[in-house]
């Protein structure tokens, strides 16, 4: 910048002689070099104390295995109803929620209105609100309609997991999203715009391929947040075996019954499904994106 | 107790009258709770199990009877539900009990002490409170039978 604006600014060198530094022509000295270690040092003790706290959390749940409890688990019907039900119902909420957080993300990110703010603390609902307060709102919501209408079908059964599901992972989809529409100049999207696309046409064609690791990233994290949810399943549909049993409502019942053997069996499953979708998500190109 | 709303629109009157699957019944769950596994029990012996099961009536279980009344109270859509009398103190006018007239439907909290506790004299003077008069007042205020020293 200082010489771009010397042509410009014909006071510049005055400037120039108080902005730069006086060894800024001079090579590095390994001195300096060096003394970035201590920062450096700082950051990653910070870094890596958190990183070893959870490696140790998992570490402590592996010192407890039983291959006998873990062996009961897989064989007992209703956890293998549960994990079956956990896989379908953490991937429908995840792409309902990415289908949501799309359009919710774009309008947020690249439009002002009136009343913004409020839809934005609305949008944050979910995120605030403690889990099991969802579920209640859930349940208390479906006896008016015309959600009333869709009560047998919805309530208490299946499709009651994957709502409850969705109405938290949603609002994590939808920050994700906006995000990375908020990262993607909308210089683009106007170039667009002025060679003769309509503005859905801009959005598919232009935008929406520079989103693609931002709907991966967000779908990711719909998922994982699906997998851990817990209080409003456990409100809103129950905990019913073979019905509505979900791996981490297994892990509750698990731990009613008193059996740290078979909770630490239910918790290792979930780390293991955990660390499976996120590495793919990896593998799928989620490298680039920062949340 | 058969826990229903208030003027028991399904006509329940007894648990042979679960038989009718349009009556959707919520229980705590049999393998967790004392209250789900009497429950069940009480199906069995009611004769009302295998038409409950082949119905699909029971279309919530619970791990604690307060979860369960509080989807009662929520929604609509269970039309009954097993608790102990004790669960409903905080129930407003919105709902009925229905008593079950069955032993298997009473359950007995009883107090002892281990032979070879080391504090003997201290778990006497635990029993010895729990067991006074004002003790079983309390007890009764919210909601329990006191037995005391019946048989």
């Amino acid at each position: 910048m200082v010489f771009i604006g010397w042509e410009m600014n014909h006071n510049l060198p005055y400037l120039c002689s108080k902005m730069v530094p006086s060894n800024f022509n001079k090579p590095t000295s390994p001195l300096t070099v060096k003394a970035e270690w201590p920062f450096i040092l700082g950051m990653a003790l910070i870094a890596g104390s958190y990183v070893l706290l959870l490696a140790l959390m998992v570490l402590a749940q592996i010192s407890f295995f039983s291959p006998t409890e873990m062996a009961r688990v897989f064989g007992n019907p209703d956890i293998q109803f549960s994990i079956k039900l956990t896989l379908l119902s953490c991937t429908i909420s995840a792409l309902l929620s990415v289908w949501v957080a799309v359009p919710v993300g774009y309008l947020m990110s690249r439009f002002t209105f009136r009343g913004k703010g409020v839809v934005d603390a609305i949008l944050d609902i979910p995120i605030v609100l403690p889990p099991l307060i969802v579920g209640c709102c859930l349940l208390i919501l479906f006896n008016y309609p015309p959600f009333a209408w869709l009560s047998d079908q919805v309530v208490f059964e299946w499709p009651a997991v994957v709502l409850a599901q969705f109405v938290v992972a949603c609002a994590f989809a939808v920050r994700a999203m906006r995000v990375s529409f908020d990262q993607i100049p909308t210089r683009y999207e106007d170039v667009a715009l002025t060679l003769g696309c309509h503005r859905g046409q801009a959005f598919w064609r232009v935008v929406l391929p520079q989103a693609r690791p931002g709907i991966l990233a967000a779908l990711t994290l719909a998922w994982a947040r699906s997998l851990g949810e817990f209080g409003p399943i456990l409100v809103f549909a129950g905990s019913t075996h073979q019905r509505t049993e979900v791996l981490s409502t297994s892990f509750f019942l698990e731990m009613q019954s008193g059996n740290l053997r078979g909770m630490v069996a239910v918790s290792l499953m979930m780390i293991f499904c955990a660390v499976v979708v996120l590495s793919l998500a990896r593998i799928f190109g989620l490298r680039r994106v920062d949340l | 107790m058969i826990l229903v709303r208030k003027g028991n629109p399904m006509g329940i009157r007894s648990l042979a009258d679960l038989n009718n699957p349009a009556i959707r019944i919520g229980t705590t769950d049999p393998q967790l709770s004392t209250l789900g596994f009497l429950s069940w029990e009480l199906f069995k012996k009611y004769g009302v199990h295998e038409s409950i099961l082949a119905n699909k009536s029971v279309v919530v279980t619970t791990a604690t009877a307060h979860e369960l009344i509080a989807q009662v109270q929520s929604h609509g859509k269970l039309d009954a539900a097993l608790v102990y009398k004790a669960n409903c103190q905080n129930l407003t006018g919105d709902f009925e009990l229905i008593q079950i007239h069955d032993p298997t439907a009473i359950a007995t909290q009883n107090i002892a002490s281990a032979i070879n506790n080391p504090f003997p004299h201290l778990s006497a003077r635990l029993i010895q409170t729990i067991t006074s008069q004002k003790s079983a007042e309390r007890f009764s205020q919210n909601g329990f039978h006191w037995l005391g020293n019946e048989p």
